[in-house]
């Protein structure tokens, strides 16, 4: 099951080829095992909304999550979280 | 300049018909700039951008590569890219059973289709892709690769089916060849990606394939994905605001540079490397120097076609002129020479033979255009303007120095034209004929409508914004047609919802929208076709191949026009209408017949082929047209070019004597006299360069194509020293060379072919005795045919009626399918029941055969017993409303009441039950029998008949206002000729065909006619009217019109300069003009 959610993201750190390498939840850090999957979405352009770049990763707790760049917003969201 | 190597395989252009957002052209020139090594165009299941992109690709320096992404049975897709033409070949037969094995428009490619292909071609275990290895490539000559993610493969991967994937793969492999078939790598950021990639780099291994890196490219820039989101929105039916499977997720399928796909695929190099190997070892497949063109099968006992088509042409010739002079013969000799030395006589053969067949079946035809210009094609009936008598140069359609493929055009009566292309079929075998195709752009209308819809725009919006749109103009235009039309700036439409699709429209305009048939182009090849072209089922049954008529010559095809001529079906029925009654032969017409002359100096030529337009009914009365010569130059004066470029004035002045007829040099004289002195067809140009210049005759016609095509540029330069070098040479005067010259130049990109304008004169002048002596037969005839010619129904009865014939509307007993002609004093036209609205072509036969077999219909009662069904009850309806019951029982409405009634009666107590007991009630509601109800007045008579017919046959709306229309001071347009120039004047009528040619200064001039009972008020509106007014002239339906204006009159030609516009009904309301 996944947890959907649109929950802005504080102090994402990238490594030097763009991918997070950790963020912040809720204070606590997750720690980036592993980008699983990158993908892009171009939303609703025709209401200016940019292409949005989402990554899954596998976190050092051995969750799942998905999280996405918002380029219009310049700041990163959680997507989905699975259980 | 990039210096990473990549060559991207897998592109869509806008042939992928609503799936590629960059034309090809901005492609072609990005991917050159970009440094790639070569580009593969793979459009769905077509290859119709191939000419186009083989000729863009090698000007700007790339290697084209041509393939085509093949839809498999199932929806799968698979990438084909040809090694060169032995590939192209097998793609283009891949395509063809894939189209033609298919529903229309759904192509799919069976496996077993597949396989019998490649195998035949003998595929298997073939070499390597750079011919290595394996020992040459393989005979199919294909790469295949595994597609997007909607390729079999891919696909298997991404729904976690791996063994089938490895299956799927194995068998591909073995179809194409280990070396011919690769997997595709796509990095476009799609979810799931990376196990589809896992699973391909798996199979790579397991099966030895190589794997190539493509971006499945859409569009040239990222920023065009918006273009291509609508478009797929336009393609799938669906609107922006919709999910759709089809639309692309992200804006990632574009054209990325070698280095950007070098960073994207960096711990993949074997990807990008694959690429460049595979684009390696592709060479252009396209063959400019092909010819495929068709053999005529000669007869038992001939063995050259030369020597036949010589023995054919001299028999024709004999026919032709009695007596063959040595001029003739040398003309002939000429012709012969040059068709055998370029190689065309099987081509002059295959016309001649279907114009033959043509003729033994009764079939009108007749040739048209520049093979006017051949004596041969005279002699073998292929055209009737005698080419030696009017002195007309073969080299204007045939040269040796130009080359090029002749290109005989010949319109057949439209009923029978299909009958003559099959024939041509039957006997050049199915394979080896199809009809060319054209490829619907995207002009204004399509892309507001399309685009619009794809927006989710509102669909009343878009109809009334489509609708008054011009119908030629560019859908890049539209934002400035909104500041110079008053029709779309004064309709109060809401503009500002529609930027972003006048962006879009913009970038769309010119894209090919779907393929279509060409209306009359054929090629016919000497093998099967599917050597260069890939076939497919047009709409009409016939095959149609891929590529439009500009580029099937550079497949080595060889393209013929079989035309539809309305006209021709016209003058057949009115030719054996006459007959009937007495000797009467279309082809004995006498020549010059006075009366037909003095009626087409007249202007009175409403039905006559060519000569009918507003603008030539007045030419022919400015002109004074009084032989043959006046008809050809006026077909030539009234077109574009000559309005433009200002010749029709000028030339009317000479031909009547105002202006002196001067010639700038004696050697014009002969050449010029027929025109007064006036550079009027392009042959002219060609005999003056050879009279005055001694150009040969073919490098004449080279001077006459650049003058026409490229008038301004370093070419046209060196041809101007050329001519006047040489005929300085021949004692020309050099300053009266140049003004020669200066002349030559300024009419040539004007001039008209005078063997056209002569093909078309004599129809033109026959349709005119018809017109002037037999108006009830061909108006009969024309009125059956349409549409066609300039003007609707309505206009033709007002002008039959005004020619004394009768007109009388649709009698279930006595009208036919055709409008028919009935005897008498003055003789009728009856309208006929197909003219009614809503009628089939088979509930029309089923009351013809019902009359045939059980005579007359006795009333509506009987008729309904007999006719229906298969006809409708809308339709019964429909021709009681016009009147078709009107014999039987004169009062409509009493006969419409009966109608559902009867029709319950007699479909029983069936599922209708139910409604005949509503209707009954209905009846008991309006006070029970129907014999009490009033019919109709007059009024409402008229308008159901302008509903259901278009017209009223026997009454007009403006004989109806004419009381109060003369109460407001309206004159009817009879009266015009009566009064006095510069008198204002107010007309009132039906507008016809308000159109806005081009001027000469660009500024706007409207003309349209307005139809009232008694003919044609002619109106022309200049620019300031035009800007206060046009919103009540280009709208659809365009109401009957009311015109205030200045009376003008030259010679017989009278119009109405109007000042002032508005619909007829404000008009007669008391404060009209305020």
């Amino acid at each position: 099951m996944a947890e959907a959610s649109d929950e802005p993201l504080d102090g994402v750190r990238l490594a030097p080829d763009g991918r997070p390498r950790s963020f912040r939840r809720h204070g606590r850090l997750w720690r980036v095992s592993r980008v699983a999957e990158v993908w892009k979405d171009a939303g609703c352009w025709w209401e200016g909304e940019g292409e949005k770049t989402f990554f899954r990763l596998e976190t050092d707790g051995s969750r799942l999550v998905e999280i996405y760049l918002d380029p219009t917003a310049g700041k990163w969201f959680l997507y989905r979280v699975y259980d | 300049m990039s210096t990473t190597r990549f060559a991207h395989l897998h592109f869509h252009s806008p042939f992928s018909f609503l799936d590629g957002a960059t034309r090809l052209e901005d492609a072609v020139a990005e991917a050159a700039r970009a440094g790639l090594e070569a580009l593969a165009l793979t459009d769905h299941d077509n290859v119709s951008g191939a000419v186009l992109f083989h000729r863009l690709a090698l000007k700007a320096g790339l290697r084209p590569i041509q393939g085509a992404e093949v839809t498999l049975e199932g929806g799968r897709h698979l990438t084909l890219l040809a090694r060169g033409p032995r590939g192209y070949a097998t793609l283009c037969r891949l395509l063809t059973r894939a189209h033609l094995g298919a529903e229309r428009r759904r192509p799919a490619l069976t496996w077993t289709a597949l396989e019998e292909e490649v195998g035949r071609s003998g595929g298997g275990a073939g070499g390597g892709a750079g011919g290595g290895a394996g020992g040459g490539p393989p005979a199919h000559g294909l790469f295949a690769l595994s597609g997007c993610r909607r390729g079999e493969i891919p696909a298997l991967l991404w729904a976690g089916r791996a063994d089938e994937a490895y299956q799927a793969a194995a068998r591909y492999r073995d179809l194409f060849g280990p070396d011919s078939f690769a997997l595709e790598v796509q990095r476009d950021f799609l979810p799931g990606a990376a196990r589809v990639e896992d699973g391909l780099a798996g199979l790579s291994e397991r099966l030895g394939l190589r794997l190539v890196a493509t971006n499945n490219v859409h569009f040239a820039a990222k920023a065009d994905f918006w273009v291509h989101d609508i478009l797929t929105c336009a393609r799938t039916l669906t609107t922006i605001e919709a999910v759709h499977p089809e639309r692309r997720l992200n804006a990632e399928n574009h054209l990325k540079t070698p280095r950007t796909m070098s960073d994207l695929f960096a711990d993949l190099p074997a990807a990008l490397r694959g690429a460049v190997e595979v684009a390696e070892a592709c060479e252009p497949s396209m063959q400019p120097d092909r010819r495929l063109h068709p053999a005529f099968p000669l007869p038992p006992g001939e063995t050259s076609a030369a020597a036949f088509l010589r023995k054919m042409t001299l028999a024709g010739a004999t026919h032709r002129y009695g007596r063959v002079t040595p001029q003739a013969t040398r003309r002939l000799d000429t012709e012969l020479d040059i068709i055998g030395r370029l190689g065309f006589e099987d081509y002059f053969l295959l016309v001649w033979d279907l114009c033959r067949h043509a003729t033994r079946r009764g079939i009108r035809f007749a040739g048209r255009g520049s093979a006017a210009d051949s004596a041969v094609a005279y002699c073998l009936s292929i055209t009737n303007v005698d080419a030696i008598a009017r002195g007309l140069l073969f080299e204007r359609f045939m040269s040796l120095e130009r080359g090029g493929k002749p290109d005989i055009d010949v319109d057949f009566d439209t009923r029978y034209r299909d009958e003559v292309a099959g024939y041509v079929t039957a006997k050049y075998g199915e394979d080896r004929v199809a009809a060319v195709s054209t490829y619907n752009t995207f002009h204004a209308r399509s892309a507001v409508r399309d685009l619009g819809k794809a927006l989710g725009l509102a669909p009343e919006d878009l109809d009334r914004l489509a609708k008054r749109l011009p119908h030629y103009a560019d859908a890049g235009s539209i934002p400035q047609l909104l500041d110079a039309l008053p029709e779309l700036r004064d309709s109060g439409l809401p503009f500002w919802k529609f930027e972003r699709l006048f962006l879009a429209a913009e970038r769309v305009a010119g894209f090919p929208r779907h393929l279509g048939t060409h209306l009359g182009g054929i090629v016919v090849g000497r093998d099967p076709l599917t050597e260069v072209t890939p076939l497919q089922m047009a709409a009409k049954g016939v095959r149609v191949c891929q590529f439009d008529k500009e580029y099937v010559e550079d497949l080595g095809l060889i393209k013929l026009d079989l035309l539809s001529l309305r006209t021709l079906s016209a003058v057949d029925d009115a030719a054996r209408d006459l007959a009937e009654g007495k000797p009467f032969h279309y082809s004995a017409i006498p020549d010059g017949d006075p009366a037909t002359m003095a009626m087409i100096r007249a202007g009175e030529t409403i039905g006559v082929f060519q000569l009918e337009s507003p603008a030539q009914r007045a030419l022919q009365a400015k002109l004074g047209a009084s032989e043959f010569e006046d008809l050809v130059a006026s077909v030539a004066l009234i077109r574009p070019g000559p309005i433009k470029g200002n010749m029709v004035a000028p030339f009317i002045a000479r031909r009547r004597g105002l202006e002196p007829v001067t010639f700038l040099h004696p050697a014009l004289e002969p050449i010029l006299r027929k025109t007064y002195g006036v550079v009027l067809y392009q042959e002219q140009v060609l005999e003056i360069a050879i009279a005055v210049a001694g150009f040969a005759p073919g490098e004449a016609d080279q001077l006459r194509r650049v003058m026409t095509h490229a008038r301004h540029g370093p070419e046209m330069e060196r041809l101007g020293r050329l001519f006047v070098g040489k005929a300085a040479e021949r004692g020309v005067e050099e300053e009266v060379a140049r003004s020669i010259f200066a002349c030559m130049e300024g009419y040539a990109s004007y001039g008209f072919c005078e063997a056209h304008a002569a093909a078309f004169a004599d129809t033109a002048y026959r349709t005119a005795y018809l017109v002037r002596h037999h108006p009830a037969e061909f108006y009969a005839a024309i009125l059956s045919h349409q549409p066609m010619g300039y003007y609707p129904p309505g206009t033709l009865c007002v002008e039959a009626k005004r020619r004394g014939v009768a007109v009388r509307g649709p009698d279930v007993n006595r009208s036919g399918e055709r409008y028919l002609v009935e005897e008498g004093s003055p003789p009728a036209i009856r309208v006929s029941l197909a003219q009614v609205k809503g009628m089939r072509r088979q509930a029309l036969a089923a009351v013809l055969a019902s009359r045939e077999t059980a005579g007359p219909i006795a009333s509506l009662d009987d008729f309904i017993r007999r006719c229906c069904p298969p006809v409708t009850r809308d339709v019964a309806e429909n021709l009681v409303l016009v009147g078709a019951f009107d014999a039987l029982d004169g009062n409509r409405r009493r006969l419409l009441w009966r109608l559902p009634v009867l029709l319950g009666e007699r479909r029983g107590t069936d599922a209708a039950g139910e409604r005949r007991g509503d209707d009954q009630r209905l009846l008991d509601e309006v006070g029970g029998a129907p014999d009490g109800v009033r019919d109709f007045t007059p009024e409402e008579r008229m308008r159901h008949e302008y509903d259901l017919l278009g017209f009223s046959p026997e009454h007009h709306l403006l004989a109806y206002l004419r009381p109060r229309l003369a109460a407001a001071g309206f004159v009817p347009s009879s009266d015009l000729v009566r009064l006095p120039p510069g008198r204002l004047v107010k007309v009132g009528g039906l507008p016809v065909r308000p159109h806005r040619p081009p001027t000469k200064t660009g500024r706007t001039i409207v003309f349209l006619s307005l139809e009232d009972e008694a003919g044609l008020a002619e109106v022309t509106i200049f620019e300031g009217t035009y800007q206060r007014y046009g919103r009540l002239l280009f709208t659809d339906p365009c109401p009957p019109l009311a015109v205030e204006g200045k009376l003008e009159r030259r010679d017989k030609a009278v119009s109405v300069i109007a000042r002032r516009v508005d619909t007829l009904y404000r008009a007669l309301e008391p404060s009209w003009p305020a």
